[in-house]
């Protein structure tokens, strides 16, 4: 592949200058206002309380304030809970792949499985969401299986009770993600060449030996790249907390607890500067997270041309 | 295809089809569920949730009344469907579009910061900002995007992880193409959109779908951003939470709003499914 060199060129004709900035200026000043300008203010929004006059009150007040909150009340429980939730996203993980591995071997009723198993995505979760509430419900099935189990005198809200209430969000949220990223790693799995595993199966490799020895390092580049963007995403972790809880029963993970910030508190609200000095914090966190990951990646994962 | 296999990968793919029967058929339920509970009255869904009713009692014109009946604040179930296809097909559309162009000319140009945009699309996409929520939001308040529809211009985008996908096709798409093109006497524009994006349909037409049917389901930033504007999924959610007693029309208008998602998964699964590859992009 040849690209168009310019340098070997004196001056790049200006039809052309005008076609490269006819393709780059959108995206790039949507980049700049919206990630760029909004990161730098957000950055500054963390250091001062605005007050009732219009005036700012510069310092430090918010990130001690997160500091005295992380050990204590509902921003720690938002942060174990989302600790908790990454847990599951750990598991969610390799699973995915596994259902991806028998999409592509083609398990019988493969056609169809791919269909039902799209539909969590197509489906308004909030649907999803008032069918689950009312399958573990007072007058629903699972909540009178909970009842015998605990040996309770009444049968259990489950979704009101901190008792269960998070067990049940995850429930759900291992429900609807046992797929996985159908998307990414079908993609992956129809990148591999068919001619390879049948020249493996002719050569007698079992398919463990298959799996291990040809499917899982040609499916490496995109494992490497999600295993870091699970981890980066850490502080994202949640199930449906918002349309199950709404945060209530100690169910509240750190991204309801930035989104209901900003659904119940008008822009002016200091709730917003101190948002934004927890998210810096937590920024600092996920960075060093992404770093450590990527060296690991660096380390370990080896691409596979094919 | 792949040969015959051994009693253990049988054993092995036997358990695995009955674990994916009753996912499948749990993601069905909800269909079920769905639609039997508009063809009910507001006592059948409190009294016998679970319950069928049959052919004779079930209330088949709740999915013509739904029309009428489903609103939020004046807002009817027309506007919030013209709202849902507004929200979504056009940020969709012009951020994959964006997004295409962008890669296309820093992949196949030289030219000053071309490949700037790699590194800056690679670091967004693995670093999510935390603290960026609130700014915004304030951002969006201050230039009057909150219920507007020029809100929609916040997706022309093109820098991140859709950027990437585009940035590995064209990488591996040849030049020559162009190069004949050039010879025949097409300018630049004509060549990317006559020639070299015509390439990228399959892939460009998956993101499209995947973005699309995304926003067309989305409720948290149109809850933040369009309250006033509802789109169906916001309507839905008000609807939830205002009208206890209309729950059959709740029920209805959720199983309206999933059939054009639907309709278009089954029609381009094939398309979503091999044409969309991660990793493999370094530079």
């Amino acid at each position: 592949m040849e690209n168009i060199v310019f340098n070997k060129q004196p001056r790049m004709p200006l039809k052309r200058v005008i076609f490269i900035l006819s393709f780059i200026i959108i995206p790039t000043v949507n980049f700049l206002v919206f990630y760029v300008y909004v990161n730098f203010d957000g950055i500054l929004m963390a250091f001062y309380t605005p007050l009732i006059d219009g005036s700012k009150e510069w310092g430090f007040q918010h990130f001690s304030l997160f500091f005295q909150d992380i050990t204590s009340g509902e921003l720690k429980i938002a942060f174990l809970n989302t600790f908790k939730t990454f847990g599951i996203n750990l598991i969610i993980f390799p699973w995915g792949i596994v259902v991806a591995y028998f999409l592509y071997k083609k398990i019988f009723g493969y056609k169809v499985f791919r269909i039902l198993f799209f539909l969590p995505s197509v489906i308004n979760s909030i649907i999803v969401v008032i069918v689950y509430k009312s399958l573990i419900g007072i007058d629903g099935p699972i909540a009178k299986l909970v009842q015998d189990l605990f040996n309770l005198e009444t049968t259990p809200a489950l979704l009101q009770e901190p008792r269960f209430a998070n067990a049940f969000v995850w429930v759900h949220m291992l429900w609807l993600s046992f797929p996985g990223d159908m998307i990414i790693w079908g993609g992956a799995f129809a990148r591999i060449p068919e001619s390879v595993i049948e020249s493996a199966r002719l050569d007698g490799a079992s398919w463990t030996t298959e799996l291990n020895k040809i499917i899982l390092p040609m499916i490496w580049p995109t494992f490497a790249l999600k295993f870091i963007m699970l981890f980066s995403a850490i502080f994202s972790s949640t199930g449906a907390v918002f349309l199950l809880t709404r945060g209530q029963a100690d169910t509240i993970t750190f991204a309801v607890w930035q989104y209901l910030i900003i659904l119940d508190n008008p822009p002016s609200s200091s709730l917003f500067n101190y948002m934004s000095a927890v998210g810096i914090m937590v920024t600092l966190v996920a960075m060093v997270i992404v770093v450590v990951c990527k060296y690991f990646e660096n380390k370990f994962f080896k691409d596979v041309d094919y | 295809m792949f040969g015959r296999k051994t009693l253990a990968e049988k054993i092995l793919y036997t358990f695995m089809f009955v674990l994916f029967s009753a996912f499948a058929l749990s993601y069905l339920y909800i269909f079920f569920f769905g639609i039997t509970s508009s063809l009910k009255d507001m006592m059948g869904i409190v009294n016998e949730p679970f319950s069928v009713p049959s052919f004779s009692e079930a209330n088949w014109r709740v999915f013509i009344d739904v029309f009428s009946e489903f609103s939020v604040n004046d807002v009817g179930f027309f506007e919030m469907t013209f709202n849902s296809i507004w929200f979504s097909v056009v940020p969709s559309a012009g951020g994959i579009l964006c997004c295409s162009m962008l890669a296309y000319v820093t992949t196949k140009y030289k030219f000053f910061g071309a490949k700037a945009y790699y590194y800056v699309s690679f670091v967004v996409m693995l670093l999510p900002i935390y603290s960026s929520g609130a700014a915004a939001y304030k951002l969006i308040h201050d230039l009057g995007f909150i219920n507007n529809y020029a809100y929609v211009v916040l997706g022309f985008g093109g820098i991140g992880a859709t950027y990437m996908f585009f940035a590995a096709f064209y990488k591996n798409l040849s030049w020559s193409y162009a190069e004949a093109a050039f010879i025949d006497g097409a300018n630049d524009w004509q060549v990317f959109f006559k020639v070299m994006l015509p390439q990228s349909i399959s892939m460009l037409g998956a993101l499209f779908l995947l973005a699309w049917m995304g926003a067309w389901n989305s409720y948290d930033a149109q809850l933040l951003y369009l309250q006033e504007l509802p789109t169906l999924a916001v309507g839905i959610y008000y609807f939830q939470s205002l009208s206890a007693m209309n729950r059959p029309y709740l029920f209805a208008a959720c199983m309206i709003s999933c059939i054009p998602t639907l309709v278009m998964f089954i029609a381009f699964n094939n398309v979503l499914m091999s044409n969309i590859s991660l990793g493999g992009i370094k530079e």
